[in-house]
C-alpha cells in the first residue's frame, strides 16, 4: 500500500537535489568575494544554513516531544527521533565546517570560546539522547523518557543560540542585535562593497538556509519511512517466531 | 550607484585565492558527512526492504504448507 509519505518522499528528494544544484551555482558563480577572507567565506553559506536547520529540527523535536507527552503516540515519537538524529549531523556539519573556516579567519582551528565550548555541549546532549533510547527497553517507557528528554535538551539550543549575543565571544554574529557588552571582539566579520552584501544576504537567506530546510524535510521522510519499515519487520518477526512457538 | 560587475572589479581585499585550499576542505569535510548519512539510509532502507520480503515469504509457506 502506497501511503502519502511514499509519495511525497520521492519528490522531497528530487527538489532538494535540485536545490543544492542552484545552490552551489549561487554560491561559487553569483555570490560576492569578500575583501578579507577571500573564497573561504563561501564556507559560511553551508555553515550558517547549517546551523539555523540544526535550530529549526531540534525545534521540531521540542514541539514533537509536547505532543507525545499531551497524546503518546508513535508517530511523534518518530518525528523527534528522526529530528534529533538529522539536528546532530548538521550540528557535526555546522562543527567541522566553522572549524576549517576559522583556521584562516582566526588562525587557530578551534577556541574554547563560549559559543563553540556550547555548541558541542548540545551536540552531546543531543547524541546522549540515543544513548537513552538504547537504555531503556521498555518501549512506552523509553518514548516518554525521550519526550521529556528532548524537551530539557532544548535548553542548549537556546543558548547556545544566544550566547555570542550577551556574551562577549570571538564568533561573529551573522543575525540579529549584540549586547553591548558582547561587542569589540568578534573576528572574522564580513567585509563587502555596500551594494554587494545584499548578493551575500540574498545566497544566505534566500537560497542556502531555504535549501538545507528542503535536504531536511527530506531527510525526514526518509527517515520516518525507514522507521516503518523497521516497525513492520519487528511485527513480522514476532508473527514468524509465533508460529514456530506454536508449531 | 555602479553596477555589480563594477563593484565586484572595484571593491578590493585580498587576492580570494589565497583560502581556497580551506574552501575545498570545507565543502569535502561537509559534502562526506552528508552523504554519510544518505548511504546510510539508503542501506538501512534496503536491509528492511530485504527483510520485509523474507520475513513475508516465510509466513505465505507456511500458510502453504497448512
Amino acid at each position: 500500500m502506497t501511503t502519502r509519505l511514499d509519495r511525497i518522499t520521492p519528490i522531497l528528494n528530487w527538489l532538494a537535489v535540485g536545490l543544492v544544484i542552484i545552490c552551489l551555482f549561487m554560491i561559487f558563480f553569483y555570490a560576492p568575494n569578500e575583501r578579507n577572507m577571500g573564497n573561504v567565506q563561501r564556507i559560511l553559506y553551508f555553515h550558517v544554513g547549517s546551523a539555523w536547520v540544526a535550530l529549526i529540527t531540534f525545534l521540531v523535536a521540542l514541539y514533537a516531544g509536547i505532543r507525545y507527552l499531551r497524546r503518546p503516540s508513535r508517530d511523534w515519537d518518530t518525528v523527534a527521533m528522526a529530528s534529533v538524529e538529522i539536528g546532530v549531523i548538521f550540528t557535526t556539519i555546522t562543527i567541522i565546517s566553522g572549524s576549517v573556516w576559522a583556521k584562516p579567519a582566526w588562525n587557530t582551528w578551534w577556541v574554547w570560546s563560549p559559543r563553540l565550548t556550547l555548541i558541542v555541549v548540545m551536540w552531546l546532549t543531543y547524541v546522549a539522547y540515543f544513548m537513552l533510547r538504547n537504555a531503556i527497553e521498555d518501549e512506552d517507557k523509553r518514548r516518554r523518557f525521550a519526550a521529556i528528554y528532548v524537551i530539557l535538551a532544548f535548553v542548549t539550543v537556546i543558548l547556545t543560540f544566544a550566547s555570542i549575543r550577551i556574551l562577549r565571544d570571538i564568533h561573529p554574529v551573522i543575525v540579529g542585535p549584540v549586547a553591548e557588552a558582547a561587542q569589540g571582539v568578534a573576528q572574522g566579520e564580513q567585509d563587502f562593497a555596500p551594494g554587494l552584501a545584499a548578493r551575500m544576504r540574498l545566497v544566505l537567506y534566500g537560497v542556502a538556509t531555504p535549501t538545507f530546510i528542503v535536504i531536511y524535510a527530506a531527510w525526514l521522510a526518509n527517515r520516518m519511512r525507514l522507521q516503518r519499515m523497521i516497525d513492520q519487520t519487528t511485527a513480522l518477526k514476532a508473527r514468524v517466531v509465533a508460529r514456530l512457538q506454536h508449531g | 550607484m555602479l553596477p555589480d560587475y563594477l563593484l565586484i572589479l572595484l571593491q578590493g581585499g585580498i587576492d580570494p585565492n589565497i583560502t581556497l585550499d580551506y574552501l575545498l576542505l570545507g565543502y569535502v569535510a561537509m559534502w562526506v558527512i552528508a552523504l554519510f548519512y544518505v548511504i546510510t539510509l539508503h542501506s538501512r532502507q534496503r536491509n528492511m526492504r530485504q527483510d520485509i520480503a523474507l520475513l513475508k515469504q516465510l509466513l505465505e509457506e507456511d500458510d502453504k504448507a497448512k
